[in-house]
């Protein structure tokens, strides 16, 4: 999958490379803002495209997604640094990076907008109906990466850069809290074993209770800082983009404290050894929830929202880099209005969660959970579309087009010398007066083929 | 010309000798020594044969210039070859050693008539002096009945091309009015006559079946596997160089001018030839036999030299003659150190005799064509004087395919005696002597074919 | 004189080893491929403004002369020659061969012919070397190679033979445009096919091509080269794949793309096809091969396609990629066949379905592999990506109308290429060990011919320098 973004990108950077004859960040910019116009919007928007190709790959947007989730087999501070905070932003750096192109290819700021918000929304149903504790947070990594992308199209780059940031707190405190759950539980990810951990766990359950507040945008934690900068950017550009944000908010609040309350609150559903086994985790494992809470906490305050202070400190210190366009100056009423609105919902959706998981029944998914708890079969669709079909023109290349077709015909060849030897072979039948018959008829054809030529 | 005398002389002292004693060994020797000498004539002709100035005798019938006398010298030199290596088999076909030698003495004659000839009766003389003790060597080996009807067959058809050939000459005499070929660039090119065209058509069939060139091979095979084979070794070699140096002299010496006439002729005749010589070759399973085949295969290379026009086709006759009678001489040698002449039989000779495989691989390599090896270097001389010619590129394109194709056969028996388990049995004699000279013949076909210009001399 | 010395060590040491027997042998070897390698070295490291000649005359009525010429790219060439020889040699220093004096003589005398092949600057010249470069390969697959090995090794045989002489009566017509002393030399053979006129150089370059196809090979004249990989021993393996169908890229870079100029640009869109049909073609086949030998030979046609279709892409960074790319290519994939010579030596078996686990039970070996497979992906930080990085933006300059589509599909060659690769690390390395014996990781000569291999891979692919400067110099003369 990251391959198939990698061409994208290869494509990309070599029309840069090609129209522009280089590769250097600044050269390639400068000369973006010297020769605006010259090339006609549609080159800047395939070289656009092509790099987000790239982008879509390496941070997991649709179509490309699929591998983020299959890779949290991996252990789990490996899933932490690369699928929560690194690899997964670089695409959003690259984009922010670039942003000189990108105001100039607004059909491709669409394009990502658009993308960014249908994984949001995509991968957000998808982690309502997971129950293992790493699947819920990797398709929340990817709602999340959809939201980053969703501030670029709209023109916010800074505050995709601010989200980078907070997200890379809280999450990376998800997961590390997690992994602490899963030692406590002896290697069981399963939310339906669980339950009631809150009891023994308790730095654990408190610290993963501020990851979760963050994430859903509750005020005071950074989470709400940069995600309500995302939505109100989101509105300037077109309200529309604004709704649809809040229902995919609305999914992360929900989901997210399904996870808590399930793992944490109730009664431990478990086995009688695995509850035996229970213990809070060491302090080389605590510590680092701790300092992650805190960072999760006030990490927000950087890039304080305009209607509280004029003074974004974010802003400030990456604007000789990157700054967001189009300043969308919002009135105050409506800033407050929308952050009112997002703070509201995702409030009635964490009582939501524990209402109805407070009874913590589990039962057989059907309809539309059942989907959802299948990832809308999309893996399944990949498998039928690309793979078999794949596997299989693999198999009927070799055998029909290799085998019996080109590789037939060079045998063939070798296969008529022979055949035709065994024919010629029975001409000399041995008798003379054959031999002599054959050299008349020879000598009245040369003859013939001679005079007739002349 | 004083090789042609000396020659003769020496084939009738064979001949007495083999009245006065009837030890064999004695015999070879003395034949291989009469050899020695008839080298040294050949070499004191060259020697004072002035290169300017071609002789001419007998009333211009025979032209004697250094061409031909190299050529002669190579080919005396080949035939000592011949007797080194394969004096031994020779003593085995039958008692009558001496008369043997001294047939091979007298084919040397018709050797030396045909490179030197400037008259057609010349020709004629020649081909028969060089055919008729062929007939009698071919059915040397009274005890097998193939022998007897390899020489039958032989005798009758080559009676039946030399009556073409005969027929041939007659028109040609009509058309010209001479039998001296020199004198044939005289005839008129614009309004050929046909008497000469049909001339010139029945003399291309006639030498064809010399050669063994398709569709008048048909005698090869048979001939070739039923004599006995120390013979067909030299049948198939100087013969056959022997007659493509005569068509080569006549053609290109005297038919020059009309050669958009019996180009087509001649180039249908090579296609054919280089096809059905390559093509049964694959299907053997007797070693003698491919190389028969393989023969008429080869003879279709040296036919693109008389369909050359040019200098260059002269040097490669010359070297393709050299090359595949080394190479085929010595390919035969080892042969006849065999029991089983299939390709079974060679199944794994590396492991038994290495030395004798090896010296078979340099042999087939130059047969197939291999760089570094004399064959390659005749090949070569050959395909270049055809591109020179520059109107048979596809014949030449063809060609290639079909040397391609031989290497197929060829290399059955190197991967016999390499790849494959077997126990082979040899004639038991092999002596110390028989491996240096085979020796010697594989570093000749390298030096050849490395260094080509050593056969060319100083022509 | 060195440059003779490159062909002449190895010819005459390999003679000297028929003779030789067992281990005594294996020191020749050893010994003389070092030698070679130093050698080799030495005519790399010069400075190449003027290039390094050597002349004798040969055979005048001809036109020949034995002329040996090295610039950055023969150097080069001859370069990896000598490395990949004397790795091979190294990696099967403890492997029991039978027969090893006539084993490792027809190894050097392979050797000799290839470098011959690489220095030659005289038509004829190249074209003796370029059959015998052949012929101790075709001993060496056939007597020691696997099953049905006479068969695969016969048709290969014959196949690069039907193309080599129609390259030699490419060479002769060309060589008789211009008759004399010279007339072979390449100086006189580039002159005499460029003032052809384009009709004669259409056919002329399918002629000289066809040998140069089925050597790389090209798609559809490859089918030689799957039966041929897997049914000859390993170390032959490598000096097919890594050395021999760099003769057939050479060639058409040095007597093919000179020569024939008009014929070239004619006929580039033909051949960039077939390249990229090749390359995803054999990408596809690969795929589904369960046989790791043959998934690496289909892989390697992907490979060369790639190569190909930059070189009939006309621009120097393509041609410059090549240069480095065929020098890459060489070491990557002498890293990967020894890899599987060893797996094959220690499990007996190259079905990746029945290996697995190897990262458990041989973990050094397990690392090496993971490395050189990457190389082989192009991964940047290795010398594959420089390479392939460079191919790609020579496609992409390429004059052709549809060059961005020959490089989308090209490209769709690389995402394959991660498929099977990747998945057969995951079947060999990683999962269960199935039925694995106990064995032996790395011995020590296995240790040091793949530590030679990826040093190399790491070092070119973070500071590519030395490499390119090389080369630099032929791509700019090349393609001014």
């Amino acid at each position: 999958m990251n391959r198939i973004g990698d061409l994208g990108f290869l494509v990309g950077m070599l029309l840069i490379l090609v129209n522009y004859s280089t590769l250097s960040y600044t050269q390639f910019f400068d000369q973006l803002h010297t020769n605006a116009g010259t090339h006609g919007g549609d080159l800047y928007n395939w070289i656009a495209i092509c790099l987000f190709i790239g982008a879509t790959g390496k941070s997991a947007q649709i179509p490309l997604y699929t591998w983020l989730p299959d890779a949290m087999a991996g252990p789990t501070p490996v899933s932490a640094l690369i699928h929560a905070a690194t690899m997964v932003t670089a695409g959003i750096y690259m984009i922010a990076r670039s942003h000189a192109l990108y105001t100039l290819a607004p059909a491709t700021l669409q394009v990502v907008a658009i993308v960014g918000l249908a994984t949001a929304l995509f991968a957000a149903t998808i982690a309502m109906k997971q129950y293992d504790i790493k699947k819920v947070l990797a398709y929340s990594t990817v709602s999340q990466l959809g939201f980053m992308f969703l501030a670029l199209g709209v023109g916010a780059y800074t505050t995709a850069v601010f989200h980078v940031m907070t997200h890379a707190f809280f999450k990376a405190l998800l997961f590390l809290g997690s992994g602490s759950v899963i030692h406590a539980m002896g290697g069981e990810q399963d939310i339906r074993k669980m339950g009631g951990l809150g009891k023994k766990l308790r730095i654990t359950q408190f610290t993963f209770l501020i990851g979760c507040l963050a994430i859903s945008g509750i005020p005071g934690l950074s989470g709400f800082f940069s995600k309500d900068e995302i939505l109100a950017a989101a509105y300037a550009n077109n309200p529309m983009l604004y709704y649809l944000g809040i229902a995919a908010a609305m999914m992360t609040a929900f989901y997210m404290f399904r996870l808590y309350f399930l793992t944490f609150t109730g009664t431990f559903r478990g086995t009688h050894d695995q509850e035996h086994h229970l213990h809070e985790s060491p302090a080389a494992m605590t510590i680092p929830l701790i300092v992650l809470a805190i960072l999760s906490i006030v990490g927000g305050y950087v890039g304080l929202p305009g209607v509280i202070s004029e003074h974004h400190a974010l802003g400030s210190f990456l604007s000789s880099s990157v700054s967001n366009i189009a300043e969308h100056h919002l009135e105050a009423n409506t800033e407050w209005m929308l952050m009112g609105t997002s703070v509201a919902a995702s409030v009635i959706m964490i009582i939501v969660a524990y209402s109805i998981n407070k009874s913590a029944q589990f039962v057989a998914n059907s309809g539309l959970a059942k989907v959802l708890e299948n990832k809308w079969y999309i893996d399944e669709l990949y498998e039928a579309v690309i793979l078999k079909p794949l596997g299989a023109l693999s198999g009927a290349l070799d055998k029909f087009v290799e085998r019996m077709g080109i590789d037939g015909m060079v045998n063939g060849v070798g296969k008529s010398v022979k055949w035709g030897s065994e024919k010629v072979r029975l001409l000399q039948t041995g008798q003379v007066g054959f031999y002599i018959f054959v050299m008349v008829l020879g000598m009245i054809a040369l003859l013939a083929v001679g005079f007739y030529c002349i | 010309m004083k090789a042609i005398i000396a020659a003769t002389i020496m084939g009738i002292i064979m001949m007495f000798a083999g009245i006065m004693t009837k030890d064999k060994k004695s015999l070879t020797t003395l034949a291989t020594l009469l050899l020695v000498g008839l080298l040294g004539v050949n070499i004191w002709d060259l020697t004072v044969t002035s290169s300017l100035a071609p002789q001419e005798l007998f009333n211009k019938m025979m032209t004697i210039n250094r061409f031909g006398l190299w050529f002669n010298t190579l080919m005396t030199a080949c035939t000592l070859l011949y007797a080194l290596l394969v004096a031994k088999e020779i003593r085995k076909v039958g008692a009558h050693v001496a008369e043997y030698f001294a047939l091979i003495l007298f084919i040397l004659v018709g050797v030396y008539i045909l490179a030197c000839y400037n008259n057609m009766l010349m020709l004629f003389l020649g081909i028969e002096i060089m055919s008729i003790p062929q007939y009698i060597l071919a059915g040397s080996d009274k005890r097998n009945l193939k022998s007897s009807e390899a020489s039958l067959k032989y005798f009758l058809m080559g009676s039946f091309s030399t009556g073409i050939l005969l027929m041939g000459i007659t028109l040609l005499y009509g058309a010209a009015h001479t039998f001296n070929i020199s004198e044939f660039n005289n005839l008129q090119t614009e309004h050929i006559n046909p008497l000469a065209i049909a001339g010139i058509f029945l003399l291309i069939i006639a030498l064809s079946f010399k050669v063994s060139a398709a569709p008048m091979h048909m005698w090869t095979p048979d001939v070739y596997d039923g004599s006995p084979t120390p013979f067909t070794a030299y049948m198939s070699t100087i013969v056959k160089a022997a007659a493509f140096f005569a068509f080569l002299r006549l053609f290109q010496g005297s038919f020059g001018n009309f050669s958009s006439s019996w180009t087509l002729v001649l180039a249908i005749i090579t296609a054919a030839t280089l096809f059905i010589g390559n093509l049964t070759a694959v299907f053997q399973q007797s070693v003698k036999r491919m190389l028969a085949y393989s023969s008429i295969a080869q003879a279709g290379f040296m036919l693109f030299a008389v369909l050359a026009m040019n200098k260059v086709a002269w040097q490669g006759i010359i070297i393709y003659a050299v090359a595949y009678s080394v190479a085929t001489i010595g390919m035969f040698s080892v042969l006849m150190k065999m029991k089983d002449y299939t390709y079974d039989g060679f199944n794994g000779l590396a492991k038994k005799d290495p030395l004798l495989a090896f010296t078979a691989t340099i042999f087939l390599f130059s047969l197939a064509g291999i760089p570094l090896t004399a064959g390659f270097m005749a090949k070569y001389y050959v395909l270049q004087a055809a591109i020179m010619q520059g109107q048979i590129l596809w014949l030449v394109i063809f060609a290639l395919l079909m040397a391609a194709i031989s290497v197929y056969y060829y290399f059955r028996v190197i991967m016999a005696m390499y790849f494959k388990e077997g126990n082979p049995e040899l004639n038991d004699d092999i002596t110390g002597t028989d491996r240096f000279l085979l020796v010697l013949t594989a570093v000749l076909v390298l030096l050849f074919g490395i260094f080509p210009q050593l056969v060319l001399g100083n022509i | 004189m060195i440059l003779v010395l490159l062909i002449l060590v190895p010819l005459v040491t390999g003679l000297l080893s028929f003779f030789i027997k067992g281990n005594g042998a294996k020191g020749l070897a050893l010994s003389s491929t070092i030698i070679t390698m130093a050698l080799s070295a030495f005519v790399s490291a010069g400075n190449f403004a003027t290039p390094m000649h050597f002349s004798v005359p040969w055979i005048p009525n001809l036109g020949t002369e034995f002329s040996l010429m090295a610039d950055g790219m023969s150097a080069m060439l001859c370069l990896l020659t000598g490395i990949v020889m004397q790795v091979v040699i190294t990696v099967n220093w403890n492997n029991e061969t039978p027969r090893a004096g006539s084993f490792y003589a027809l190894l050097l005398l392979s050797q000799a012919g290839l470098m011959g092949v690489f220095l030659a600057y005289d038509a004829l010249v190249f074209y003796v070397f370029w059959e015998l470069a052949l012929i101790p390969v075709y001993f060496l697959c056939s007597m020691w190679g696997g099953e049905k090995r006479i068969a695969a090794t016969f048709k290969f045989f014959i196949y690069t033979f039907v193309g080599s002489l129609m390259m030699l009566a490419a060479l002769i017509y060309l060589s008789m445009q211009t008759p004399g002393i010279n007339s072979y030399s390449w100086v006189n053979i580039v002159r005499s096919g460029a003032a052809l006129p384009a009709a004669q150089q259409q056919w002329l370059f399918w002629l000289m091509f066809i040998a140069f196809a089925i050597k790389m090979p090209v798609f559809p004249f490859h089918t030689w080269q799957p039966d041929a990989y897997e049914q000859s021993p390993t170390p032959v393996t490598i000096v097919l794949s890594a050395l021999m169908v760099k003769m057939g890229l050479y060639a058409v870079l040095r007597w093919l793309y000179p020569v024939l100029p008009q014929g070239f640009a004619m006929w580039s869109d033909v051949v960039i096809i077939m390249a990229i049909a090749g390359i995803v073609y054999a990408s596809l086949i690969a795929i589904k091969q369960s046989d790791i030998k043959r998934m690496i030979a289909y892989s390697s046609i992907a490979h060369m396609g790639l190569m190909v279709a930059a070189a009939f892409s006309v621009n120097q960074i393509g041609m410059h990629g090549i240069m480095v790319q065929m020098f890459n290519h060489g070491i990557n994939i002498t890293g990967m066949w020894l890899i599987v010579s060893m797996i094959e030596n220690r499990y007996g078996t190259r079905n990746m379905n029945e290996l697995g686990g190897m990262a458990t039970t041989a973990p050094r070996m397990a690392i090496a592999f993971v490395i050189i497979a990457l190389a082989n992906v192009a991964l940047p930080l290795t010398n594959g990506f420089i390479g392939e990085f460079m191919l790609f933006n020579g496609l992409f300059s390429g004059g052709s109308h549809y060059h961005i589509t020959y490089m989308v599909i090209a490209g769709l060659g690389v995402i394959l290429g991660a498929v099977y690769t990747l998945n057969m690390l995951q079947k060999t390395v990683f999962g269960n060990a199935v039925s694995m014996k106990v064995t032996k990781d790395l011995s020590s000569g296995e240790f040091l011919g793949l530590a030679i291999i990826i040093l190399l891979i790491l070092v070119l692919g973070v500071y590519p320098k030395p490499l390119l400067d090389l080369t630099q110099g032929i791509a700019a003369t090349l393609v001014p």
